[in-house]
């Protein structure tokens, strides 16, 4: 998949790119930043959602172990954290630090962001004024998924949610959560 | 399976490729439009369709009528997804009406959602009657696929309403280029946005830059 995304992607004219330090994210930006020679900006700001004490759970188990706790934070996880975990408001501030970082330091340009499932459909929200906590409920985030966001003069337009055009049919159908 | 929507702009019209406002009816589609529509319906005609729905105006069923052929379904016309009405600025583009029109669109500009073009229709008007046809189809099918055809404000306007985004930004929060699809499921807690402006049943010189092709120009 990573192959993939550069092979498509590796034709634009890319300016910077800002990946979260975890390994599959590095991974995953590594072959587009070899083939166009870009530095990786590492930033803990991009980092997942810590799930503290249901880390590597299945959600079962979560469910079984910490009843009352996962209702709560399905009902509303933008004020409710994972057992342990980082709330979605937490992800929102961290995460907004590094948005600031890129409109502050790119006027323009083709600026790519390599983070995760939630981190990803958190600052999507934020981007589009949709309430945080309705992350998990209203937008998709499959493996390698691209969504393209432009910075025009009245705020953030999106051109393009959870592409994966750049998959070939093989990867596309994988299963993923 | 859940209720799955399909929303699809129709395909390019005149008034589309130069950038003027069009929502009256008789528009033809252009001979990329009317390609667009064939495109659209070899991706996607052995989908297994539960219903179709398609705005009244002539652009939305030109965009829907090689499907239509293809799978031999019928489909159903419904006036409140027509294009959200541009009254005085109808054939317009944006500097003629910024001419002609200067404080309306200044206004129209920073919210549509309260402020319509030169008597015409605001978002919220949009956003109301288009809720009509969402409500018909949750209440008609509990799932399947279900295709609405429309137009880039009325769909834009839907998609504010399904997601929970403030009305007044559906023009600066999403871009929408012709033949568009997004794929919505409504879920137990709600709409659940799968793909948002997929163009890949097009030829890429079909498809407007940055429509998920990953090009630039």
């Amino acid at each position: 998949m990573a192959q993939e995304f550069a092979e498509s992607y590796a034709a634009l004219p890319w300016t910077a790119a800002y990946v979260s330090p975890l390994r599959r994210a590095v991974e995953t930006a590594q072959p587009l930043c070899d083939r166009c020679h870009l530095q990786m900006k590492l930033r803990p700001g991009l980092r997942e959602v810590m799930y503290g004490r249901w880390e590597g759970m299945h959600p079962r188990a979560v469910d079984q172990a910490y009843h009352d706790e996962y209702v709560a934070w399905l009902t509303d996880p933008a004020w409710y954290a994972p057992v342990g975990g980082e709330r979605a408001v937490d992800i929102a501030r961290r995460s907004a630090q590094v948005l600031d970082e890129i409109e502050h330091t790119h006027s323009s340009g083709h600026i790519l962001v390599v983070s995760h499932k939630a981190t990803i459909r958190i600052m999507l929200s934020t981007l589009l004024g949709i309430d945080v906590g309705r992350y998990r409920d209203r937008l998709d985030m499959p493996v390698a998924a691209v969504s393209v966001v432009e910075l025009a003069q009245r705020g953030p337009l999106f051109h393009t949610i959870a592409d994966r055009s750049h998959l070939s049919d093989a990867l596309r159908s994988l299963p993923c959560t | 399976m859940p209720l799955r929507l399909y929303l699809l702009r129709n395909a390019e019209t005149e008034y589309c490729r130069t950038g003027r406002y069009c929502s009256r009816d008789g528009v033809p589609l252009t001979d990329h439009g009317k390609q667009m529509a064939e495109f659209f319906a070899k991706a996607y005609y052995q989908l297994g369709w539960q219903a179709l729905f398609c705005s009244s105006l002539n652009h939305a069923q030109a965009t829907l009528q090689p499907l239509v052929q293809a799978t031999g379904l019928p489909f159903q016309c419904r006036e409140d997804l027509r294009e959200l009405g541009f009254g005085e600025w109808e054939g317009l583009a944006p500097e003629e009406v910024n001419a002609r029109f200067h404080d309306d669109y200044i206004r129209w500009l920073a919210d549509p959602a309260w402020n319509s073009p030169t008597r015409g229709e605001k978002a919220m008007q949009v956003a109301r009657r288009s809720s009509n046809v969402l409500a018909e189809i949750e209440n008609t099918y509990t799932d399947g696929n279900v295709l609405v055809v429309a137009h880039k404000a009325t769909l834009r306007i839907m998609l504010c309403t399904l997601l929970g985004i403030d009305v007044g930004r559906y023009r600066d929060r999403l871009a929408m280029p012709v033949t568009a699809l997004s794929l919505v499921e409504l879920l137990e807690y709600g709409p659940f946005v799968r793909r948002f402006n997929d163009c890949n049943h097009l030829p890429l010189y079909l498809r407007r830059p940055w429509a998920g092709n990953g090009s630039d120009s």
